[in-house]
């Protein structure tokens, strides 16, 4: 077990670390003194934690809890009828045929730095990893999340499993962040963004930049000045509309034109983000957080 | 990595089905195992303690509206944390923008009847645990959200890190680096902090012996 492998296993709940990995720890704690300190270190402070007391609950609130929730559901009952299940697989099946369409060539991807058979692949790839049971997929996440711009396409499902396709001119700003590294094929997001940002020095927390999407829900934008913009209804549901204006990271430098806003849509009863759009260093990107939602993405 | 049996996952996936038609035992089956937990993930994230009740009914609220799209990939557990993160976000916003901080002092009080761990019992022990809280609740706060967030969810829910990223939206290896940066800021803010220091030490100098 290396000492990255050690410092993570570290911080498992006993109950979650399978036995295998528990004896890997220990032998590898007793060999390696700074993992040791930095375990000690874990332990000492989970054992400070333990003493912030919780709120203990009173029957009574579950009980008014359970009673607003009958009601609610009494409410949802009456209002209208759902979309047929149906519709989402027709949604699904539309993006796999526009995702191939565009692949052959159709629209910008595939018509550069790879050919229409490796942008099927991963593109089909995305979908069927997407639809294949057993995958744990956090609810943020429901969908593949599809980022467009117009240079650079991602897929991913999940924050570690990210899909890059490139086209841009060699000398586009967009191509040579995502080339520093060699990475313009498939791409650890971290490695990505991290060395993308470093070489940057864009000054952000590369230790918090693991995916694209926190690397654009990064910090630096979200203490940006945030304006409400109110509710609207957005293809079968309501959803509110945030505003944002990065004032630091590489979204704020917009090509030397100054920071463009960052229009984030979020469903109203969840605040579950539904659709990010902007625009920076010429480019607009789109991220659509819930694929299979009517909406209508530019491009 | 602990991941959802195939036993828990249908039970999840039976118990939202019928939440979400509103049967009122699956209902209260959801509130009883969950309201709790839930309760004291607001509160310790976002420092309020009377206003936590309020904001946990409203994630089961949102919960329940949103229900039909739960999909079961996530365990019930994890998507409901997911939707408090978010509305506790949300509540630190709001007080961000009338800032009020409305964070309560009364976990102190709570810990006088509650004795921590290695008190003893004794007030004297009380009051040191009571002081080594107060140092942590204080550093836990001033930790940036995401760190917190962390925290919060492994040491406070048990949480594995898998379960982690799969509430936060990001991968293990964030959320192992922000346990390590969010742990190493507690060490330093709980060891700077002279008030907590000075408040350890005199409530060691009551310990007996």
């Amino acid at each position: 077990m290396s000492c990255a492998d050690a410092k993570l296993a570290m911080l498992e709940p006993t109950a979650s670390l399978p036995n295998e990995r528990r004896t890997e720890l220990d032998r590898h704690l007793a060999e390696c003194p700074a993992c040791r300190d930095a375990h000690a270190a874990v332990a000492n402070v989970a054992e400070r934690l333990s003493g912030w007391p919780g709120i203990v609950v009173d029957p009574a609130r579950k009980s008014a809890c359970v009673g607003r929730l009958v009601g609610v559901a009494g409410e949802l009952r009456e209002s209208a009828p759902r979309r047929p299940a149906q519709a989402r697989w027709v949604v699904r099946f539309a993006l796999v045929g526009l995702v191939a369409a565009l692949a052959l060539g159709l629209g910008p991807v595939g018509r550069g730095l790879y050919g229409p058979g490796a942008a099927i692949a991963w593109a089909f790839s995305s979908v069927d990893r997407w639809c294949a049971e057993g995958t744990v997929t956090p609810p943020l996440l429901i969908g593949p999340e599809r980022p467009v711009c117009n240079h650079v396409r991602i897929w991913y499902q999940q924050p570690g499993s990210l899909r890059i396709l490139v086209d841009d001119s060699p000398d586009g700003p967009l191509y040579e962040l995502v080339r520093r590294d060699g990475h313009t094929a498939v791409s650890d997001p971290y490695s990505l963004v991290g060395h993308g940002l470093e070489h940057e020095a864009q000054q952000l927390d590369v230790d918090e930049l693991f995916a694209v999407r926190e690397w654009l829900a990064a910090k630096a934008i979200f203490r940006a000045p945030v304006v409400d913009l109110g509710l609207e209804r957005f293809g079968d549901r309501t959803v509110r509309r945030i505003e944002i204006t990065p004032t630091g990271g590489w979204l704020a430098g917009g090509g030397g034109h100054g920071p463009e806003p960052i229009m984030l849509r979020v469903d109203a009863e969840t605040m579950l983000p539904l659709l990010l759009e902007t625009t920076t260093h010429g480019s607009t990107i789109v991220l659509d957080f819930e694929y299979g939602t009517d909406f209508p993405v530019e491009s | 990595m602990r991941r959802p049996s195939l036993q828990s996952h249908a039970r999840d996936v039976e118990l939202a089905r019928r939440c979400a038609e509103g049967d009122r035992e699956a209902l209260e089956a959801l509130v009883d195992e969950h309201y709790g937990p839930v309760v004291n993930y607001v509160h310790r994230f976002t420092g309020m303690r009377e206003d936590a009740h309020d904001l946990a009914q409203e994630v089961f609220v949102k919960a329940l509206r949103a229900l039909p799209r739960y999909d079961g990939r996530a365990g019930l557990r994890t998507w409901l944390f997911t939707i408090a993160g978010n509305a506790c976000r949300d509540a630190l916003r709001r007080r961000r923008r009338r800032k009020e901080d409305v964070a309560d002092e009364s976990s102190l009080a709570l810990l006088v009847d509650r004795p921590g761990p290695g008190s003893g019992g004794s007030p004297a022990g009380v009051a040191l645990d009571a002081a080594r809280a107060e140092a942590l609740r204080r550093a836990v706060e001033q930790l940036p959200e995401v760190h917190r967030m962390a925290v919060i969810l492994r040491f406070y829910h048990d949480m594995s890190l898998q379960e982690i990223a799969e509430v936060c939206g990001c991968t293990i290896g964030t959320v192992g680096s922000r346990l390590h940066y969010a742990l190493k800021k507690l060490r330093k803010l709980v060891t700077d902090d002279p008030e907590a220091a000075e408040a350890v030490g005199a409530a060691e100098g009551r310990l007996p012996g």
